[in-house]
């Protein structure tokens, strides 16, 4: 059983919490506050980290980058209040791989936990998280797994290869970005646009196309649910 | 009833008879009376005294003739020459007026014989019984009667050196003495009279002129106190002209023959010297009387013109003043007057107004108003109250600001107050703050949407447990399924106590103030802020005395008040960036006054913009997070409830803002709670 520290302020949510982590097979530690949170998650280990963003004294963002600081490799969701992309976006910034929104659904936590557990064990294989491959004038970004850095690289191959008018990126259910990765996407898409070549994006996870929205992507390119979806509105 | 009281009944009686007798008949009567007792007592002495006199008189007179008689009829007995003797007889009685005295005389010898006679008939004999004894050497006086008429017989002893030769009678007619007095007794009477009858017309003159003054001094002051001043009044002296009169002509002017100067104040430049009208004729004490009335009658006609001027002056600025104007009765609280705007105000007309009290348009326990006034106020006070709630005759509630006075008129104590109608600007006031509040809502919104999503979390999180359980065909103890039914149901109460206290906050208040107990407003600001601030690691230390009176205010807007110094508390905090802070609230009572504290660790007001922070559209904040309106609308609601906003702030340290409220009144005699 996967062992899930929940920090969170509000002792009925961490009650919930704890029955509905049990009852989804996991084995969750609680913590009332951000610094104990740390304590349990100094002493104890925990590859996956839920913690409310808001709270009195230590916060979560502060959680969150010491958590990262002590053990880089826990996967870190945040929960924030509905429609707080900001806040998720600085989280995302400090490197938490995921968050969910208030109220959370147990459909969102089974989501944000399999997709956590799943980028666990990628980054056990060590596979890339992202994959560029090019298909005659289509380029497609393939994005898995958690990319928490820049995409200069990336964005020097496309640069390379003028001949490219159509650019597809696919986020796949089990990817991250993080704050750097999101802008340097951002610079992609923005560079693609000033040449008149047309992009969309197909990015499966919900909460990453909201933050999509709110980081402006969504006003260069057409963001779809499915890489067909995204295909067809290609025409390719 | 006794003898004794019947009598000074009586006297009583006639006292009063004489009390009511006209000045001048007393005058009359007690003159003549003095005179009539005086001549009366004169008369007796007189009678007396000369009637003696002239009997004495007479006597001498007849002693003398007997004398005579005597003295020379000596020779004429000794020589026994009786026809000497009768002639002497006749020569010395019978002479001139003596005639008419002297009855009779003669001659006896020591023997008692006859010697001579002057009767010229038979001696009447009845005389001779009467003279003996004829030895006697005394002069005798003696009245006689002889031939029915009476005399006196005045007998002298003849003497010739020591003998006695015999008795010379002399008869005084008792006739002629009677005469002579009662001739006395008319020329003194008639004298007397002639006296009482120049005393009589005197005193009547005499009355008349001191009475005639006094009689047309009554009339004239009859004639004032029927109000008729201005005619003409015959005091004497040349008649008045009004228009002569400077300080007649010009209310202005002070009179200062008649106007008291005020102490210590020379003689002012303007001043009639001699007056036309204050008169001092040269004369008796009537003529000064008369005077002194004139004086006081045209004094009373000046003050009189005067009021009447004042009132003319004054009454159309009672009755076209554009504020309604009531005056009230203190003791009956029945309205006395009312203009015409304050009748258009209050839809009634005078006569109904003045068939009303107070308690018809302001209703009974109005913290503020006329009411409180009259039992709270003394003569002389002058107050304003605002935004006091009067009813109309329709029935609608209208808003006056109140400017009530104490005063004296027409003999009662009177409350005269103006009533303008503020109804528009306390409805304005009532938006704007509801206005405010509403942008108050919206800069709650974050921190409410934080706080809804508490126990909507901890509520979606227990029943997709139970779903989750359900689909697994868990087998859920009942234990686990009571505890997350139990928070799921907390969790919906806390969501639904955050929403109605909402709601409670966004409600327009009502115009009229509740009791309010202060603790629940500033509780009720922490239920919206509280966890908000505690996410923000602002401390709240909340320090309420148990016990404190009630104060009159809307619970909602003092809500909002508090809402803005504790927000305004928890910017400053913030602005300070240390990561946290405490606000301090207490309450408690100073000076008789409920005192409110908010006191915050934040960055503080520069010195240069504390007088400044209550006004409108101040604000220190950037462009876009504040409008400035906050603290001028929070002084505004204070004010509003009849208490102050103080302010002490130091940069660097933290402020504190002093929230003071009148507390509540006690209920005015009657006013049911």
């Amino acid at each position: 059983m996967t062992r899930v520290l929940v920090i969170d302020d509000e002792k009925p949510t961490l009650a919930m919490f704890e029955l509905l982590l049990q009852a989804m097979g996991y084995e969750p530690s609680v913590a009332e506050s951000g610094e104990q949170g740390l304590e349990i998650f100094a002493r104890g280990d925990f590859p996956i980290v839920l913690t409310d963003i808001k709270m009195p004294g230590i916060d979560g963002l502060e959680v969150l980058s010491r958590i990262k600081a002590m053990r880089p490799e826990t996967e870190i969701i945040v929960i924030t209040g509905h429609g707080d992309v900001e806040l998720a976006l600085a989280a995302l910034n400090l490197r938490a791989t995921d968050f969910i929104d208030k109220p959370i659904s147990q459909s969102a936590l089974t989501t944000a936990l399999r997709r956590a557990s799943e980028r666990l064990s990628r980054t056990a294989s060590a596979a890339a998280p992202a994959f560029l491959r090019i298909e005659g004038e289509l380029a497609l970004l393939e994005i898995s797994g958690a990319i928490s850095g820049d995409m200069d690289d990336i964005a020097a191959r496309l640069a390379d290869a003028p001949q490219l008018c159509k650019l597809l990126v696919t986020v796949g259910e089990y990817a991250s970005l993080n704050g750097a990765a999101i802008s340097g996407l951002t610079s992609i898409l923005e560079s693609f646009k000033l040449r008149h070549c047309s992009a969309a994006i197909a990015c499966k996870p919900l909460n990453f196309r909201r933050v999509f929205e709110a980081a402006g992507i969504s006003a260069l390119v057409q963001i779809y649910e499915t890489t067909e979806q995204a295909r067809q509105a290609m025409a390719l | 009833m006794s003898a004794s009281t019947q009598t000074s009944g009586r006297a009583q009686a006639m006292l009063n008879r004489v009390r009511t007798l006209s000045l001048r008949n007393k005058i009359f009567l007690a003159t003549v009376g003095v005179v009539l007792l005086i001549s009366g007592a004169i008369a007796l002495l007189a009678r007396g005294i000369l009637v003696g006199t002239l009997d004495r008189e007479l006597e001498l007179r007849g002693v003398a003739i007997a004398q005579s008689i005597a003295e020379r009829g000596g020779g004429y007995i000794l020589d026994k020459r009786p026809e000497e003797l009768v002639a002497l007889l006749f020569d010395v009685s019978q002479l001139g007026d003596r005639k008419a005295l002297v009855a009779y005389s003669f001659v006896m010898d020591i023997d008692g014989k006859l010697l001579a006679h002057t009767f010229v008939r038979p001696f009447p004999t009845e005389l001779l019984e009467v003279v003996a004894p004829a030895d006697s050497q005394e002069t005798l006086v003696r009245p006689v009667r002889f031939e029915n008429s009476d005399a006196v017989d005045i007998s002298v002893p003849i003497q010739e050196g020591i003998y006695t030769l015999g008795r010379a009678h002399v008869g005084l007619r008792q006739s002629h003495i009677d005469a002579l007095v009662a001739k006395l007794r008319l020329t003194f009477l008639g004298f007397i009279s002639l006296v009482v009858v120049i005393i009589f017309l005197i005193a009547l003159v005499l009355s008349g002129y001191v009475v005639e003054p006094l009689r047309k001094l009554t009339s004239a002051a009859e004639i004032i106190s029927r109000g008729r001043l201005d005619q003409p009044l015959d005091l004497g002296g040349a008649p008045l002209q009004p228009g002569d009169c400077p300080a007649y002509a010009d209310t202005d002017l002070p009179c200062w023959h008649l106007d008291e100067m005020a102490p210590g104040e020379d003689m002012p430049p303007r001043t009639c010297n001699p007056c036309k009208f204050y008169r001092k004729r040269k004369g008796d004490e009537v003529v000064q009387l008369a005077d002194a009335f004139a004086n006081m009658v045209w004094s009373i006609r000046l003050y009189r013109h005067r009021l009447r001027e004042s009132e003319e002056r004054y009454r159309p600025l009672f009755q076209a003043n554009p504020d309604p104007f009531l005056v009230l009765d203190v003791a009956t609280r029945y309205f006395l007057d009312a203009n015409p705007r304050a009748q258009e105000l209050y839809g009634y007309s005078l006569a109904q107004l003045q068939d009303m009290t107070i308690g018809s348009i302001e209703p009974l326990g109005t913290p503020q108003g006329v009411q409180r006034f009259i039992t709270e106020g003394t003569s002389g006070d002058h107050v304003l109250y605002t935004k006091v709630g009067h009813i109309t005759r329709s029935g609608k509630t209208i808003y006056v600001n109140i400017h009530a006075t104490m005063a004296p008129y027409r003999e009662r104590v009177v409350v005269i107050f103006s009533a303008t109608d503020v109804t528009d600007l306390v409805e304005k006031d009532a938006q704007l703050i509801q206005a405010s509040k509403m942008k108050t809502l919206g800069e709650m919104s974050a921190g409410m949407a934080h706080e809804l999503n508490q126990p909507l979390n901890a509520i979606k999180l227990g029943s997709d447990f139970l779903k989750l359980a359900a689909g697994m065909d868990m087998d859920l103890p009942k234990a686990k399924f009571q505890q997350v039914s139990d928070e799921i149901s907390a969790q919906v109460d806390r969501a639904a106590a955050i929403i109605s206290h909402l709601r409670e906050f966004g409600r327009q208040s009502d115009l009229m103030p509740d009791k309010v107990d202060i603790r629940q407003p500033i509780k009720g600001v922490f239920a919206i802020i509280g966890q908000q601030l505690a996410l923000q690691n602002i401390g709240v230390q909340l320090e309420l005395a148990e016990g404190l009176p009630l104060v009159r205010a809307h619970i909602n807007r003092l809500e909002q008040v508090f809402f803005n110094l504790v927000a305004n508390a928890r910017d400053a905090i913030q602005a300070l960036k240390q990561g946290g802070g405490t606000i301090l609230i207490r309450s408690f009572m100073e000076n008789g006054q409920l005192v409110v504290s908010v006191t915050d660790t934040g960055c503080g007001i520069p010195p240069k913009d504390v007088p400044k922070i209550f006004e409108p559209f101040f604000t220190s904040k950037r462009a876009g997070e504040g409008m400035g309106l906050g603290l001028a609308i929070s002084y505004g609601i204070i004010k509003d409830y009849g208490g102050d906003i103080q302010v002490e702030s130091e940069v660097g340290r933290g402020t504190t803002f002093r929230l003071l409220f009148p507390p509540a009144a006690p209920p005015l005699n009657g006013e049911v709670l």
